[in-house]
């Protein structure tokens, strides 16, 4: 044991989200990202923090001080770094619903988004085309051109119909999927945004949840 | 006095509608977007002219009822040209606007169809040229 008592030093870098099933006994491997010396590396990423109870429901937190706390119960010599955040979420995923996410959504619910999606913008655009009385436009156009009135220029209407689906796919990067350029796309940039603010958010409200079941025990 | 209140009106109403419209391109991103894209940054002072001179001529084109020399088959082909560079303005702005920008990623979500965000998009895409198509194919559905 005599190798137990000489100081040194663990790196310890907790990570943002993880997930667990109930009942999973969670070690300091799940929870954070350890470094330190090599012959106790393996002690101390098997070491155990906390098992996920059925109480808590779809997710807990744990603090970073928590997890210090059970390594320097087992390595009291050790000289402890935290680096990365103060709190890990865990993501409690039960059986059932893992099989759900996991599996393929079903081709009629498919269907029906396509449809809705399709049927909807088509519709958006004739909307948006009867509200800025889009035909006047058109008619004045073409007869700066063409010299004539005509009641349904349909010389502009058409390549202009398919330049809108061009001025999207420029936009958005995008043509189903291969992309045009390495740039992030606008889509991918505001998924990004909004599953952040999402992580963010339950990240506050289970701070919060945790602090407040805390006090009452 | 009367011609004194309506020029004042009228320029009044030119730099309200004038910053309405600067501001409307600047919040849809439509300028750095294709900035983005044709990697030109160093134009941005060339992009802004062409951005005051267009709504400029477009304006005048309007209200005094230009017209282009005419040589038949030319002008087809610029119909069909300036039809298309429409379309093309036109699609940038309904893909910035945020029903389509802040909706899907949302909609992905809730549905559990993240992986399926390509499809959705090209999906979106289609509908609206495809309804934009029904739209002039159709002339009943707008009255005259």
């Amino acid at each position: 044991m005599s190798s137990m008592t000489g100081k040194f030093e663990i790196f310890l870098r907790v990570k943002r989200v993880v997930k667990a099933k109930p009942n999973q006994r969670l070690l300091v491997r799940d929870l954070a990202e350890v470094i330190t010396a090599e012959d106790k590396q393996e002690d101390l990423e098997r070491l155990g923090v906390k098992e996920v109870t059925k109480e808590a429901g779809q997710s807990m937190i744990i603090t970073a001080l928590e997890i210090i706390r059970v390594i320097k119960g087992q390595f009291p010599e050790a000289t402890i770094e935290h680096l990365g955040e103060a709190d890990v979420i865990v993501d409690i995923k039960t059986d059932a619903k893992d099989k759900r996410s996991q599996d393929k959504p079903s081709i009629f619910y498919i269907a029906a988004v396509s449809v809705v999606l399709f049927l909807g913008s088509g519709m958006a655009i004739m909307n948006f085309h009867a509200d800025v009385n889009m035909v006047a436009v058109h008619q004045q156009l073409y007869q700066l051109v063409m010299g004539r009135f005509e009641e349904n220029p349909l010389l502009l209407q058409i390549p202009y119909s398919i330049g809108i689906a061009c001025g999207m796919i420029v936009f958005f990067n995008y043509i189903y999927k291969y992309k045009l350029d390495d740039d992030p796309s606008p889509l991918e940039m505001e998924m990004y945004l909004y599953e952040n603010k999402v992580n963010q958010f339950s990240l506050n409200q289970k701070t919060k949840e945790a602090k407040k079941g805390g006090n009452n025990n | 006095m009367r011609a004194f209140i309506l020029i004042l009106t009228g320029f009044a109403g030119g730099v309200v509608v004038g910053t309405a419209l600067v501001a409307f391109l600047l919040v849809l991103d439509v300028i750095p977007r294709l900035i983005q894209v044709s990697d030109s940054k160093e134009y941005i002072k060339f992009y802004q002219m062409l951005v005051i001179v267009g709504p400029l001529l477009a304006t005048n084109f309007q209200f005094y009822e230009w017209q282009l020399p005419f040589f038949e088959i030319i002008n087809s082909i610029l119909v069909i040209i300036m039809g298309f560079i429409f379309g093309i303005f036109i699609g940038l702005l309904a893909g910035a606007l945020t029903e389509v920008l802040k909706v899907l990623p949302i909609l992905s979500r809730r549905l559990g169809l993240q992986s399926y965000l390509g499809e959705l998009l090209a999906l979106i895409i289609l509908g609206k040229a495809i309804g934009s198509l029904i739209y002039w194919l159709f002339p009943t559905l707008w009255p005259p």
